[in-house]
């Protein structure tokens, strides 16, 4: 058994010139508690003394006194170590997280799961730990699934490979929810239709495969759904209507297929809709006109055919339309005269369109 | 008062309130009772680290009782009063033995203080110096100490 060991010489005073050597040592249970008090990081640097030490720092208890002595609990309803600075400011932009929250993601499995069991429970936002993998690359520990309080999970451009772990789907009280440019990969979980309070979705520029899967629909809090800039491929799927409350709907530069769906016709807040660069068929829903605050309207670089609908002046607040690079055929509809937010209106590439009206082509 | 006798039959007087401090004392008090003359033997510490035990004793004797576990609250290793940071500037060897005298005698503050103090020797040394602080031998080989190199890669740079 290993312990610690000092020689002590003690100097007898009827023997001053030959002073005797004593040996002190601290059994495994002290030296555990001398090493508790240790910062975690240091600690886990120190597993190479020796074998003992190296298994005593994965030790179940050891790893749990040595975290209840540096790592600050959170209480309930506390954002603390997150909104300190930002309170000041009144902007919610500008987070900090702390160390531990930085190294919850690095440290072992044992040390990720107490910390988020122990000490994190009552975690509302956990975020921006930019740069954190100084280009090794870390993957989203699924044991963030015990940080069930968590509101705001912040971690768009950190370095992030791997999947989003289905435990992403348990923490149902998220609201802002942002993974977006890391170069996560594999599908988005099915499940995340669970996430009920969610406002805001973003998973944009990563590498995610497969469907968009319907659960999404059930997410009806969503105000902002970006999937856009990665590899999602299959159609759109027609539960995306339910999302009344959405404004910014970014499905655009995947590889998606198949109709716009006529449902979308239901999203009475959408302001941007870019379903643009994928592989989208069919003609533009007639529905998609009846949203009162669109303002952008992007669906370039599509196999969207037929014409555009006729009651293109029902979109009373649209800025951009941007239809090019598609196979849009017919007359232009003499409503989108009436469009007097109108911008920019990209209509180039296409199978042809007929106008018998003058129209000012040049806001392109 | 309370007489207790160290290892090397040195036998000191204690007031109680200072005797109570130590939860073992304590206990033996109250199992013979307050009648009892005989000296309370102490045959695991000497008398020269009883002696810094007592002294730490009766520089804490008028603390006030300690607040309900706070969880909030960290026990950090920079967390150490100023005066006891100055009754641990003790070598080594001693320091080991209040640790242990302290475990002994069942002194939850002493053995936090002394626990502490080698903490903060500890602190921001290398793994060669840490071994050489504490006698540790490395006993893995290679192959062993380069595997744990690699599940280390994390916490090298800082």
């Amino acid at each position: 058994m290993t312990t610690l060991l000092v020689t002590k010489y003690v100097t007898d005073s009827d023997d001053i010139e030959h002073p005797t050597q004593l040996q002190v040592t601290l059994d495994l249970a002290l030296l555990k508690k001398v090493f508790s008090f240790v910062h975690p990081k240091q600690v886990h640097r120190l597993r190479l003394l020796n074998k003992t030490f190296a298994t005593l720092v994965l030790s179940d208890d050891f790893a749990l006194l040595c975290l209840s002595n540096s790592v600050p609990k959170t209480q309930p309803g506390d954002w603390s170590d997150l909104f300190a600075i930002t309170n000041k400011r009144s902007s919610l932009s500008f987070q900090r997280p702390n160390e531990f929250q930085e190294l919850f993601f690095q440290w072992p499995d044992l040390y990720q799961r107490l910390y988020a069991q122990q000490f994190a429970q009552h975690t509302k936002s956990l975020g921006k730990v930019i740069g954190l993998g100084r280009g090794r690359s870390l993957t989203i520990p699924h044991h963030i699934q015990e940080m069930t309080s968590l509101v705001r999970l912040d971690l768009g451009m950190c370095g992030l490979s791997g999947t989003i772990p289905y435990a992403i789907t348990g923490l149902t009280a998220l609201e802002y929810l942002d993974l977006s440019r890391n170069r996560l990969e594999g599908g988005i979980p099915v499940g995340l239709g669970n996430l009920t309070q969610l406002k805001l979705l973003n998973l944009e520029d990563n590498e995610l495969t497969g469907d968009i899967p319907a659960d999404l629909g059930s997410c009806v809090q969503l105000v902002g759904l970006q999937l856009n800039d990665n590899k999602l491929s299959g159609p759109i799927p027609s539960t995306l209507g339910y999302l009344t409350k959405i404004v910014k709907l970014y499905l655009s530069k995947n590889n998606l297929s198949g109709p716009i769906p006529s449902e979308f016709g239901q999203l009475i807040s959408l302001s941007e809709l870019r379903l643009n660069n994928n592989s989208l068929t069919g003609s533009i829903p007639s529905e998609i006109c009846r949203l009162q605050q669109l303002r952008s309207l992007y669906l370039n670089r599509n196999k969207l055919s037929g014409p555009i609908p006729l009651e293109i002046g029902g979109l009373v607040q649209l800025r951009h339309f941007v239809v090019n690079g598609n196979e849009l055929s017919g007359p232009i509809p003499q409503s989108i005269m009436s469009l007097e937010e109108l911008e920019l209106c990209n209509l180039k590439g296409n199978a042809g369109f007929t106008c018998d009206f003058d129209f000012d082509f040049s806001i392109q | 008062m309370v007489k207790i006798t160290s290892s090397d039959n040195q036998e000191f007087t204690i007031s109680k309130e200072i005797a109570n401090q130590s939860v073992l004392i304590k206990n033996m008090l109250e199992d013979v009772g307050e009648s009892d003359d005989q000296p309370i033997p102490l045959p695991n510490v000497s008398g020269a680290i009883l002696q810094k035990v007592i002294e730490y004793a009766t520089m804490h004797k008028d603390d006030p009782p300690p607040a309900p576990e706070d969880e909030t609250k960290l026990k950090t290793s920079e967390d150490i009063e100023e005066r006891d940071k100055e009754f641990m500037q003790l070598d080594q060897g001693t320091m080991f033995e209040i640790i242990l005298a302290a475990n002994y005698l069942d002194m939850k503050n002493l053995l936090d203080l002394g626990c502490k103090t080698v903490a903060n020797m500890i602190k921001g040394k290398s793994v060669e110096e840490v071994r050489k602080l504490f006698n540790i031998v490395n006993d893995f080989t290679p192959e062993e100490e380069e595997q744990i190199r690699k599940e280390n890669e994390w916490c090298e740079d800082r």
